[in-house]
């Protein structure tokens, strides 16, 4: 896995390296627009990871001159300007998720995860049915079961269910959930979504022999396809 | 500073530029005018005068074919007495060119050949010192012999030309003049305008004091422009306060936690234990997800209340979105024991930002659930009244002093005076922000619950 980090200020790209390559990915980094383009062109990265506000060139532009190109890379926008208008106009440009600054890393690699396993999973046909473990979705129907035993869930607690599932075996942040299960781009002050997690748990978990819904501290929460022990 | 502004000189002025462009124009047109008239009415005037020559003739051919030449020269007599005021001189000549009757008033040159109409010679009177005077005349043969000379003076219509072009001049100088002084005085008032307003503005710039304001004085577009130029002062007099607080709030409340940060930090660096470098800096990070949260609130506030903060308004149902909300709450006030109810109206449409409204009613239910015991009641009801969305927030919590609810809505300002519970202090803020970028308003009162009522307005376009 190689990414590419288009960032200006030299010591927050170079910590922000150091950040992903504790998490496994090696990444290159460019320090303005024209030099972030031209290396995009030249190499096949897995991942761009670029901010808006650049030297020469901005990032929105960057990226619009990389997709007119015709690549499909994921990219994620990292920027400081955090208002809804902002994040629309990054996803318009081409960006396919979008982080306000400053963010911490467990959110960055939770939403790389989630976009790579996008792109990996990438299908023509929609899925009608989602099985994680012994858990198992039908989109049309909207009935969920565990091990054969029907579970009953609340409209909302589908969707945070089938959230959890297609990122199964990866961290999901709380503002992840907020902005793709209940559409907020805001943080709440009380942990709302603990809450909602905890009752799903009880629906998903409580009757079963070993729980798949799992809380990964200071990030967020996972659901496990296979069984295994929360993380310390 | 004093460069931005110059100072019109009086001479300069649009209406001064403007009086005398007007002016010239006057002049030239009335120049015309007066070139036109004057050779108009001359024409006129000698046609008369040749008339009146022509009838003569005409009388005295007739008198001459019928009764003779003695017939003739009685009615010339007759002409000149009968008329005593006649103006106009006989001559008449015989073959041979001897004169055989002469007068009249006027002395005329000596030779003029007949039969060439009426001509304009110069004569002299026979009274006085023989003044020349410009004549009409008119010169014929009467049977191939007889040449008979017309004369008239010119003198009356020389002087009803004379009257009516002073006439004429005395009333376009008095336009003109009436029209100069009208224009000075517009110049004047308008120049007096446009320097109180320059007055007013360098006055401004010069002491950085924003609560000036322009005079408005009638109705004129003087006033509409000096009431425009108020609203554009007091737009930035509001962003301008709107930057201070946020700078006196920013020095208030993020130089606490740097100072405990930079103490902690410079404690921890004395010692040499790998243990307390990293509890000290999971306590950074806590501290700095603090700071980030007050800064983003803050950054909010400055914006929502500046203006410069993009709402996207778009036709909404804010009854789904309260009951989303209460669907977020509802599991965290259930497992705090709270009983939490909602009475919302279907199908309420307003037009507004879904993310601003939502978190304004975020940030209410924080407080509400946070301060309300055990066993506390919550009501979110919401109902369409008076063209207007109502909502209320009802609680039975322990309520807000009445001497606190001025200034709830203010910065920083936090009623549990103990602190203890975690908080920004620009919750309420941001809520009051946020409901007033959609032209609604907030209040708060006594609860029939117990506890404090929030009660928020809002147009529904």
């Amino acid at each position: 896995m190689r990414f590419l980090i288009i960032e200006d200020d030299a010591s927050a790209a170079d910590f922000l390296k150091k950040g992903l390559g504790g998490f496994g990915y090696d990444a290159d980094v460019a320090h303005d627009g024209e030099e972030g383009l031209s290396m995009a062109r030249g190499k096949d990265y897995d991942l761009w990871l670029i901010d808006v506000m650049l030297p020469k060139c901005d990032g929105l532009s960057v990226l619009r001159s990389l997709r007119d190109d015709g690549k499909q890379v994921p990219a994620l926008i990292l920027s400081a300007l955090g208002q809804v208008d902002d994040r629309v106009e990054g996803l318009r440009a081409g960006g396919d998720d979008y982080v306000v600054k400053p963010y911490a890393l467990a959110e960055l690699q939770a939403r790389i995860e989630a976009l790579l396993r996008r792109t990996k999973n990438f299908d023509d046909y929609p899925e009608t049915e989602l099985d994680v473990g012994e858990l198992h979705m039908d989109l049309l129907s909207r009935a969920v079961a565990r091990a054969g035993q029907e579970i009953f869930l609340k409209p909302r607690e589908f969707r945070l269910l089938e959230y959890l599932m297609r990122h199964a075996d990866s961290v999901v942040t709380r503002t992840m959930l907020l902005e793709n299960v209940w559409d907020y781009f805001f943080d709440p002050q009380t942990n709302v979504v603990d809450v909602h997690i905890s009752r799903l748990r009880y629906k998903i978990d409580k009757y079963f022999p070993y729980p798949m819904l799992h809380t990964v501290r200071g990030s967020g929460y996972m659901l496990r396809s296979v069984q295994g022990a929360d993380e310390a | 500073m004093q460069a931005f502004f110059r100072r019109p000189t009086a001479l300069l002025t649009t209406p001064v530029r403007l009086t005398l462009a007007f002016t010239a124009l006057y002049i030239v047109g009335t120049l015309l005018i007066f070139v036109f008239l004057n050779y108009q009415l001359r024409v006129a005037l000698v046609g008369q005068v040749d008339k009146s020559l022509l009838d003569q003739q005409n009388l005295l051919t007739i008198q001459h074919k019928e009764a003779g030449f003695p017939a003739m020269f009685r009615a010339i007599r007759n002409e000149l007495l009968n008329r005593g005021q006649s103006d106009r001189t006989y001559r008449v000549f015989d073959a041979k060119g001897a004169k055989l009757l002469e007068a009249g008033e006027l002395r005329l040159p000596v030779d003029i050949p007949a039969g060439q109409g009426v001509h304009e010679i110069q004569a002299t009177l026979n009274v006085g010192e023989g003044m020349p005077v410009k004549a009409r005349l008119l010169s014929f043969m009467l049977n191939g012999q007889i040449k008979v000379q017309i004369a008239k003076s010119m003198q009356d219509t020389d002087e009803l030309m004379t009257s009516f072009r002073s006439a004429f001049i005395t009333t376009v100088a008095l336009i003109l003049l009436l029209g100069l002084a009208g224009g000075w005085w517009l110049a004047q008032r308008f120049w007096q305008q446009i320097e109180s307003f320059n007055q007013m503005a360098m006055k401004i710039v010069n002491s950085g004091n924003l609560t000036s304001r322009m005079p408005v004085t009638g109705n004129d577009e003087f006033s509409v422009l000096a009431t425009n130029m108020n609203a554009i002062l007091d737009k930035m007099e509001k962003l301008f306060q709107g930057i201070r607080q946020v700078s006196d709030n920013i020095a208030h409340d993020l130089r606490s936690p740097l100072t405990r940060l930079r103490a902690d930090v410079e404690v921890t660096l004395q010692e040499n234990d790998p243990q307390l470098f990293r509890l000290t800096l999971e306590r950074v990070l806590t501290e700095l997800q603090n700071m980030q949260e007050i800064f983003q609130s803050l950054l909010s506030l400055g914006q929502a209340e500046a203006g410069s903060l993009k709402i996207r308004k778009k036709p909404l149902d804010l009854s789904q979105l309260l009951e989303d909300i209460v669907e977020l709450y509802g599991p965290l006030a259930e497992d705090k024991g709270q009983i939490f109810e909602a009475d919302i109206t279907a199908q309420i449409a307003i037009e507004g930002d879904r993310q601003l409204l939502a978190q304004a009613l975020s940030n209410l239910l924080d407080n509400a659930v946070k301060y309300v015991p055990e066993g506390g009641k919550i009501v979110l009801s919401a109902e369409f009244k008076d063209d207007k969305a109502m909502i209320r927030l009802d609680d039975s919590g322990p309520g807000i002093p009445h001497d606190m609810r001025r200034k709830v809505f203010d910065r920083f300002v936090r009623v549990d005076p103990s602190r203890t519970l975690p908080g920004t202090g620009l919750g309420l803020s941001l809520v009051k922000a946020f409901i007033e970028l959609h032209q609604g308003n907030i209040t708060l009162s006594d609860s029939k619950l117990g506890g404090t009522s929030f009660i928020i307005v809002l147009p529904v376009k």
